[in-house]
């Protein structure tokens, strides 16, 4: 639910309208009607900062171009230099445009563009009474425009091309709408509220304007901001006339209903119609940038907030570190002093060190004494050792064992020796063992390392 | 808020510093225990050492002991017959040559022997070889043994009994 608040000047007199978005229906909560000079103490006291303006611009230029078919970034500026070209009195202006149609026109493809341009002169003290309470306006759009789409909506008007008329004091407003688009739009002088003869000659002439000149056949004309008992109408106009009827979804209440239809053609705008708003580029400008600077604000309180945060988090931190690091720090001269003993110990440990190192080499030799104890495997019956050598080549042994097998029978010399061979390769330590058997002298010969 | 933004990088850094303190003084204790650790370590080798070191160098040289773990080498050698070459200078230690010859009555007395010359420390024992032989005459069946090696002793240790020296409760 989206709370707006439109404020529309018309004859001296300021009408405003507060109205929601609820459930797709635009319910008018509120309305104001104020006189224009105690308007500044309206903006004063109302604590609002976002405004809708719709304003009935007295003196303004309207138009339909035939443009080429341009990319939409050029569009703009196309259209800008044909309004400098076409009303040159013009000078500072504001504009909007709506894109009719695309046709062929002389054989080229054209884009048929209604634009309306109006004096910035006209809007820029009302910004400034804004400006000077510190109001935004959001969006500023052309009475005509706000009323062409609350009436495009209210009738069944989409696929139709009607003449609207707006009755004012003193002046009417007339505009042609075709197929809810605004397509033409002009000022007369009245004599008063409703359509009197000279009301109805001057409609009839546009009527006549636009069959002849904009080759457009208006069906109706919808009278707006009058009822049936205020207005009469005149018999002789050359088109069926109604009075205009909110849309179904547009509540408002009966009193507000005609003297506030303007403001609440401006509520009735939605999000679409932002293109069409008719501020000042400059305007726009200093609201983004007033914008930026209030996100920017936020977001630096925001930003100041979290650093502050931090600030105490990180004081409680550098609290409870400091509370361990405290104890720490008082140990560091006790502790020291097992470094200085660390160096001096390591000072005679490297004095040391070369004796260290001669004793584990010589520790690191064969054991001969377990090598001896291991060849008392050779003590067996029938076997004669007749010589043992043991050789210390640094990280092994090389023994040599020579001997004589005394038996009978070449069978009993195989096996005997066999066995004795075979133990002796069982023994742990025992490495690259080789043997010879001399079966004429029956002497026997094993060779191996052991480690 | 440029000043609480100022605030919050200082106390980030000031915290951080902090942190690298707390983590720099965990370090030093943990090295702390590890040098504890390794002075223990240190003490404990240099005890081991001292106590292999029955030498007093104050009052003998190198050479004397050697000479002396030679006569209680034969000593416990008894009878057998040991042929002593001069003490030769080898650079990292002094070396002393010889010769063990002697008939093999017991075998295990013998390998008690060759244990006893391999648990000698400072100087040490080192056999180079040893040959257990049989006569070839068969009526008397004689086994005799020669065994080689040289009695060692490192180069200048007075530096490692001053060490030795300064450490408390040894022997």
């Amino acid at each position: 639910m989206s709370k707006k608040i439109v404020v529309s000047f018309e004859s001296g007199y300021v009408k405003v309208s507060y109205g929601s978005q609820r459930n797709g229906n635009l319910v008018i909560t509120r309305t104001l009607r104020i006189k224009e000079d105690e308007f500044d103490a309206f903006l004063a006291r109302e604590k609002t900062k976002d405004f809708i303006l719709v304003f009935s611009f007295q003196s303004f230029y309207q138009d339909v171009l035939l443009l080429p078919p341009v990319d939409a970034k050029y569009l703009d500026t196309l259209i800008e230099t044909e309004i400098k070209k076409n009303a040159p009195e013009l000078k500072d202006f504001v504009f909007f445009s709506t894109i009719l149609k695309d046709k062929i026109h002389e054989g080229r493809p054209v884009k048929e563009i209604f634009v309306y341009a109006a004096n910035s002169n006209e809007i820029d003290p009302l910004l400034e009474r804004f400006s000077r309470y510190r109001k935004r306006v959001q969006h500023l759009y052309a009475d005509v425009f706000a009323l062409s789409h609350i009436i495009a909506d209210s009738k069944n008007v989409k696929e139709k091309t009607i003449l609207c008329m707006m009755d004012r004091e003193g002046y009417k407003t007339l505009f042609l709408l075709r197929e809810g688009k605004l397509a033409f739009a002009r000022s007369i002088q009245s004599r008063g509220r409703g359509i009197d003869q000279f009301d109805m000659t001057n409609v009839n002439m546009t009527v006549n304007y636009a069959r002849q000149t904009l080759r457009e056949h208006p069906e109706e004309l919808i009278v707006v901001s009058a009822t049936q008992d205020q207005a009469s109408i005149v018999e002789g106009l050359t088109l069926p006339a109604s009075f205009f009827h909110y849309p179904s979804t547009v509540m408002v209440a009966e009193a507000d209903a005609i003297d506030f239809v303007i403001p609440i053609a401006g509520l009735f705008l939605g999000k679409e119609s932002d293109k069409e708003s008719l501020l000042p580029k400059v305007y726009q400008r200093e609201v983004i940038q007033e914008r930026i600077l209030r996100y920017a604000s936020a977001v630096f309180i925001i930003v100041s907030f979290i650093c502050l945060g931090y600030i105490i988090s990180a004081l409680n931190q550098a609290r409870q570190i400091g509370a361990m690091i405290d104890p720490l720090k008082a140990e560091i001269g006790i502790k020291a002093k097992v470094f200085e003993e660390f160096e001096s110990r390591n000072r005679e440990f490297q004095t040391a060190l070369p004796y260290i190192n001669y004793l584990n080499g010589e520790s690191a030799t064969p054991d001969i004494q377990k090598s001896l104890v291991a060849l008392q495997t050779l003590n067996r019956e029938k076997v004669k050792v007749k010589e043992v050598e043991i050789k210390n080549i640094g990280q092994e042994l090389a023994i040599q064992i020579k001997g004589n097998i005394a038996v009978k029978t070449f069978g009993d010399l195989q096996s005997c020796f066999r066995r004795l061979a075979d133990d002796v390769k069982s023994v742990k330590g025992v490495q690259n063992l080789s043997e010879k058997l001399d079966l004429a002298s029956k002497d026997f010969s094993i060779d191996m390392t052991w480690k | 808020m440029l000043i609480t933004l100022s605030g919050a990088i200082l106390m980030k850094k000031y915290v951080d510093s902090l942190y690298a303190t707390l983590d720099k003084l965990q370090e030093f204790n943990i090295k702390y225990i590890k040098v504890r650790s390794a002075t223990d370590d240190i003490e404990k080798s240099l005890l081991r050492l001292k106590s292999l070191l029955s030498v007093d160098f104050a009052e003998q040289s190198i050479e004397e002991h050697m000479l002396m773990t030679l006569d209680d080498l034969k000593t416990k050698a008894g009878s057998s017959e040991i042929v002593v070459a001069n003490i030769e200078d080898k650079g990292a230690d002094l070396q002393l040559p010889l010769t063990v010859r002697s008939p093999l009555k017991d075998y295990s007395s013998f390998v008690n022997f060759v244990g006893y010359l391999q648990s000698l420390k400072f100087p040490f024992f080192g056999i180079t070889g040893i040959k257990i032989q049989r006569s070839d005459d068969p009526a008397a069946s004689v086994t005799s043994f020669e065994l080689k090696g040289a009695l060692k002793f490192p180069k200048a240790m007075s530096g490692v009994q001053e060490a030795a020296k300064r450490i408390p409760g040894k022997l």
